[in-house]
């Protein structure tokens, strides 16, 4: 599996996020550090305590992230809940955007121990 | 935003990169716009807008330019903006927004909250650069038009941001006491004109690095060859941390005898204007200048009356002139062979009109500095002129009347032709009017030597005046265009001990060999008129022959003779 896999797997723009990385190696190193990124389970546990202006600010945040990532589907789904919360309303259909981020996190985790595993 | 700028010299770090602050509470985006800008940039991060404002407080002077994320948990990119754009200890810096939200409401609010530009993620490397280019460049435009506030050789601020921050920092800060402190590097003139003036600078630029070692000052500024500092307590109070910048300097200076003086003024009147207390600073200082083994004085109830004492002498003097209070008196010159009165030189006495007599030693050191001398030296030459023109003009006799050109006077460019024009008007012949010039003016500089040269083609005599004093050297003697010399009362005093006797035979052999005349001061005893008389002197004035005397009386013995 290569990086270009990894974006075609969730729809993304490899092209975009390698310019804007510089490189495959910065890039790798930063997909290395977005399955540890928390908003997702920010998202998830403010959704849960009914807190709507911190929810809002995680799928916010989810939103940016996945746009310098250039996620093009995980991005269309965090803005739609954005827009929501941004509106004071609980978000519909966030099981989208839970399946949309999971595929991501499988689909990185998949390319990473495949790579690790090349390295052995 | 009225805000002031840092200096360009501030921004860029030891690295040589200018640093950027990116305020932001993912740490992913923070990576990503980190990789885009660490090539060019040094980078700070902040997580929220609360630790931002940390980061600003710390590195405000260096930085020169903040990435802002808009929706951060503890304080946000609007609160961030606000504190950051309202705080008046904090110089303006420039905020990029980045944003990811498509709401321009959002945008305006922030732009209306002072932030310059936006760059939005995902972001777009070259439109990253590009926009943190142009900003950066352009606030340092405008930095440079705000640099007169710095002095570019030390760093320090001038004297005018110096009194306005000043005037600000005791306004805010007024239950505190302060201590304003003016340091002076002496001779600054002098090593300009021996080492060259890059010297000068350098000597400048090692005792500025010197004071920044030891002053834990809130302010410092320069003006020329002074600092300026304003202290809390600690630093003045304690006088071994003069003592050892004194010594510092002394020790690792690169010109030899380098000397700094100080004047201090304590527990600063903050309810004066902050021009009044730098001139209290310098009026301290004044009291020193001259004094070779006193490093430092401080400002005081004495030094304030003083001062008002000038001040009011000061104010008095252009009536003074006009009401004609300075009056010319004479003091015979005696020609040692023919035993009788060949010249006097003119001396000046201020008597007020209600009869009080102010003593030269009060207002002649005063006016030197304030440069009233000038007039004053003017004003008695032409007085001199026209005492000659009324003798010529009655049939009297006459003698040449010498009149005393003070060092302020000497650096008047057209001195000499204004000097010639007051002779030719009043209408004598130049032979019947004389110069006298100091000699640790005429020691001076290559200026001096010019003056005295377009005085004497203007048909001046010039006699170099108080030689024995100061610098005195013999070839002092011989690199000028002078026509006698005067040998200062000091001198005449050594006659006493047989070396002082061979000093001044010698000293009158070397003047006549190279055809000067000589004349002798201070002249007051019998056997130093028979010595004198002896080994040739030509001229001498003193007591042992007549006090100085007002016109009147001179005029009497003139007759007389």
């Amino acid at each position: 599996m290569t990086l270009s896999d990894v974006y075609k797997t969730l729809n993304g723009n490899y092209d975009e996020a390698k310019t804007r990385m510089m490189n495959d190696s910065f890039l790798e190193k930063m997909l290395s550090k977005f399955i540890k990124d928390d908003s997702m389970k920010k998202l998830d546990e403010e959704l849960k305590k009914g807190n709507i202006k911190e929810a809002f600010m995680a799928a916010h945040t989810l939103k940016g992230v996945a746009a310098n990532f250039a996620f093009t589907q995980l991005f269309t789904q965090a803005s739609l809940r954005t827009e929501n919360l941004r509106n004071g309303k609980l978000p519909e259909n966030m099981d989208e955007l839970r399946k949309e981020y999971d595929l991501t996190i499988n689909t990185i985790n998949q390319y990473i121990s495949e790579k690790r595993s090349e390295v052995l | 935003m009225n805000k002031s700028l840092g200096t360009i010299q501030e921004m860029v770090s030891f690295t040589g990169k200018r640093k950027v602050l990116i305020v932001e509470d993912n740490q992913l985006n923070i990576d990503i716009l980190t990789g885009i800008l660490e090539d060019e940039y040094t980078v700070l991060t902040a997580t929220n807008g609360e630790e931002g404002l940390k980061v600003v407080m710390a590195h405000y002077r260096e930085l020169s330019l903040i990435f802002l994320d808009v929706y951060m948990p503890v304080l946000d990119g609007f609160e961030f903006l606000k504190a950051l754009y309202s705080r008046e200890d904090i110089p303006f810096i420039p905020v990029i927004v980045t944003t990811s939200s498509n709401l321009q409401a959002d945008e305006i609010k922030c732009l209306e909250l002072g932030a310059l530009e936006f760059v939005v993620k995902p972001y777009n490397r070259d439109i990253v650069k590009a926009r943190t280019k142009n900003i950066i460049s352009l606030r340092e435009s405008v930095a440079t038009l705000s640099a007169v506030e710095h002095d570019p050789l030390t760093g320090y601020l001038t004297i005018q941001a110096f009194q306005h921050y000043m005037t600000n920092y005791l306004i805010s800060h007024s239950e505190e006491k302060y201590n304003l402190v003016v340091a002076d590097i002496i001779g600054v003139r002098n090593i300009n004109s021996i080492y060259g003036e890059k010297v000068g600078d350098d000597v400048i630029k090692f005792v500025s690095t010197v004071f920044r070692s030891f002053a834990d000052t809130i302010l410092c500024a320069r003006k020329e060859d002074k600092f300026f500092f304003l202290c809390n307590g600690a630093f003045t109070a304690d006088e071994n941390t003069l003592r050892r910048a004194q010594k510092v300097i002394k020790d690792s200076s690169i010109v030899p005898n380098l000397d700094i003086k100080y004047g201090i003024y304590i527990n600063v009147d903050t309810m004066q204007s902050v021009s009044v207390l730098c001139d209290r600073a310098l009026f301290a200082l004044d009291q020193i200048k001259s004094e070779p083994t006193v490093d430092y004085a401080i400002y005081d109830e004495t030094i304030h009356s003083r001062v008002l004492k000038n001040i009011l002498l000061e104010s008095k003097f252009a009536e003074a002139v006009e009401k004609e209070e300075f009056a010319l008196w004479f003091q015979p010159k005696i020609s040692l062979s023919e035993n009788r009165v060949v010249g006097a030189e003119a001396l000046v006495r201020w008597i007020t009109l209600n009869g009080e007599i102010i003593s030269p030693g009060e207002f002649i050191p005063l006016f030197e500095t304030d440069g009233y001398i000038q007039i004053l030296d003017e004003y008695i030459f032409k007085k001199a002129c026209l005492f000659q023109k009324e003798r010529i003009d009655k049939g009297l006799k006459t003698v040449p009347v010498s009149v005393n050109l003070s060092r302020n006077s000497v650096y008047i460019s057209d001195v000499a032709e204004r000097y010639s024009r007051i002779v030719k008007e009043i209408g004598i012949p130049s032979d019947l009017i004389s110069l006298e010039i100091t000699e640790s003016a005429a020691n001076e500089s290559r200026e001096v030597l010019e003056q005295v040269k377009r005085l004497s083609e203007k048909g001046f005599k010039i006699d170099m005046d108080d030689f024995g004093t100061g610098y005195s050297s013999l070839s002092s003697l011989i690199s000028m265009e002078f026509d006698g010399v005067k040998l200062d009362k000091s001198i005449i005093d050594k006659l006493k001990t047989d070396k002082g006797k061979k000093l001044i035979e010698y000293t009158i052999v070397l003047a006549h060999d190279i055809g000067m005349h000589v004349i002798a001061e201070g002249v007051e005893k019998k056997d130093q008129v028979e010595f004198l008389k002896k080994i040739k002197c030509d001229i001498a004035q003193g007591y042992y022959f007549y006090q100085p005397k007002n016109q009147k009386d001179f005029e009497l013995l003139l007759d007389a003779q």
